[in-house]
């Protein structure tokens, strides 16, 4: 702006001097020259309207003022050493309510996280362990490779069902506790046993035979719960609520052979049949 | 601004502060209001202007208020000037002063609001004397046609 050069027309600095013709400022010879422009130009009140008009917008400019929240903040620019040793301890006394606050907001969160643990783990041991295999397709397929090649697939051929049970017994990390189980019954005899193991699962497995005809039985028990196979044909054969499938050539019953045990059999005969010669060997 | 950020002073310099400085926040507002045609932007820009003077405190101690009162103003035209933003309001003043230029409202404002003198509203704005009466009654010659009513 100081770069320019303005040449001021009259009325210019008439109305620049209007301050200075109220305050009795200017020279004599300037103020002589106000009131000749004024008197020629008939502006007679031009100094009373610029007195009134000056009054109003000062009146009008006092309406603005900082509020007292904003005058706050600028004296919070300055502090002299009492106002700092003040906020100072101010300061700590809030970070130490801050401290407080947070260790136990960190407690809670901690006692939070250990019972969601806590739950987590009970919810965990005490699910349902599901059968980590498609059980059914599984144990069909290994039915019909046993009735096709017996000897290869049968870890302990037997006809003792003692034996067949202390087989069972020892065996090592079976991972559940194998019912005793009894023999199948008139009309069938024990071929033999064999624990397939899936790595994620072990299978007991036991191998019958038809006395009068070539016909075999596969009982499978493994840990898990019925509830992890497809739902199905329910039946009840004196107590022994099971469910029924069958494939092209076998049925197939399985059941909730204790809480932590299905059981499985696998067959040419009925279900009813087959949940009958469940019941007698593995019980309720 | 957050206590960290405050100058620390001794008791003098502090109650300097509090005492002199601050007593010109509303005319210092009042002109950042001339600037910006908006109390929010005027309002900030009073915050910048003591925050960035003090640390000229121990310089200002020893000056007169009105020469505190011109480095407040002048300072308050530098920092409007580094990031120059107008806003709009409906007050009279606003009314007033929309359809003005920034050096007519700033010469306006200096001499017959804040009562300085040419020499004074020169020193801030950095007009010279013909420039400044030139602004001055332009903006009186709309002061005098406004109704306030």
């Amino acid at each position: 702006m100081a770069a320019k050069t303005i040449k001021l027309t009259d009325e210019e600095r008439i109305y620049s001097q209007l301050s200075e013709y109220l305050e009795d400022e200017l020279s004599p010879a300037d103020r002589a020259a106000f009131d000749e422009f004024v008197k020629g130009k008939k502006l007679d009140s031009l100094t009373t309207d610029y007195g009134i008009a000056r009054g109003k917008l000062q009146i009008e400019a006092q309406r603005l003022f900082l509020d007292e929240a904003r005058l706050h903040s600028i004296h919070q620019l300055v502090e002299d050493d009492a106002a700092r040793a003040n906020h100072e301890a101010q300061d700590i006394d809030a970070f130490s309510k801050t401290e407080v606050r947070n260790q136990a907001v960190r407690f809670t969160l901690l006692l939070l996280v250990l019972g969601a643990a806590v739950v987590f783990g009970i919810k965990f041991f005490s699910a349902e362990k599901k059968a980590p295999f498609k059980a059914l397709d599984s144990l069909i397929y290994e039915a019909i490779v046993m009735s096709e090649d017996a000897e290869e697939r049968l870890d302990f051929p037997t006809d003792s069902m003692a034996d067949l049970n202390n087989y069972f017994k020892r065996y090592p990390d079976l991972g559940f506790t194998p019912k005793v189980l009894q023999g199948p019954g008139q009309g069938w005899e024990l071929n033999g046993a064999t624990v397939i193991d899936y790595e994620v699962a072990k299978i007991l497995a036991v191998k019958m035979k038809a006395t009068s005809s070539d016909e075999h039985l596969y009982l499978f028990l493994f840990e898990g719960a019925l509830s992890s196979l497809p739902p199905s044909t329910p039946g009840n054969h004196q107590g022994l609520m099971y469910q029924a499938y069958a494939s092209d050539k076998l049925n197939v019953i399985a059941w909730q052979a204790s809480p932590e045990m299905t059981g499985m059999m696998i067959g040419y005969r009925g279900a009813k049949d087959l949940a009958e010669i469940a019941f007698r060997m593995v019980g309720l | 601004m957050a206590r960290g950020a405050a100058r620390k002073y001794d008791a003098g310099a502090a109650a300097f502060f509090l005492e002199n400085l601050c007593q010109d926040v509303d005319l210092i507002l009042r002109f950042g209001f001339a600037l910006a045609l908006d109390e929010g932007k005027a309002q900030k820009l009073v915050k910048k202007t003591y925050a960035s003077i003090v640390s000229e405190i121990p310089e200002l101690l020893d000056l007169e208020s009105t020469k505190i009162r011109l480095r407040l103003l002048r300072r308050a035209w530098e920092l409007f000037h580094e990031e120059p933003e107008e806003g709009v309001s409906h007050t009279h003043v606003s009314d007033l002063l929309r359809d003005l230029d920034l050096a007519t409202r700033s010469s306006l404002f200096l001499v017959d609001v804040f009562g300085l003198t040419f020499e004074e509203a020169r020193e801030i704005t950095k007009m010279d004397d013909a420039e400044l009466r030139h602004y001055l009654a332009k903006g009186r010659k709309k002061l005098l046609r406004f109704r306030f009513d």
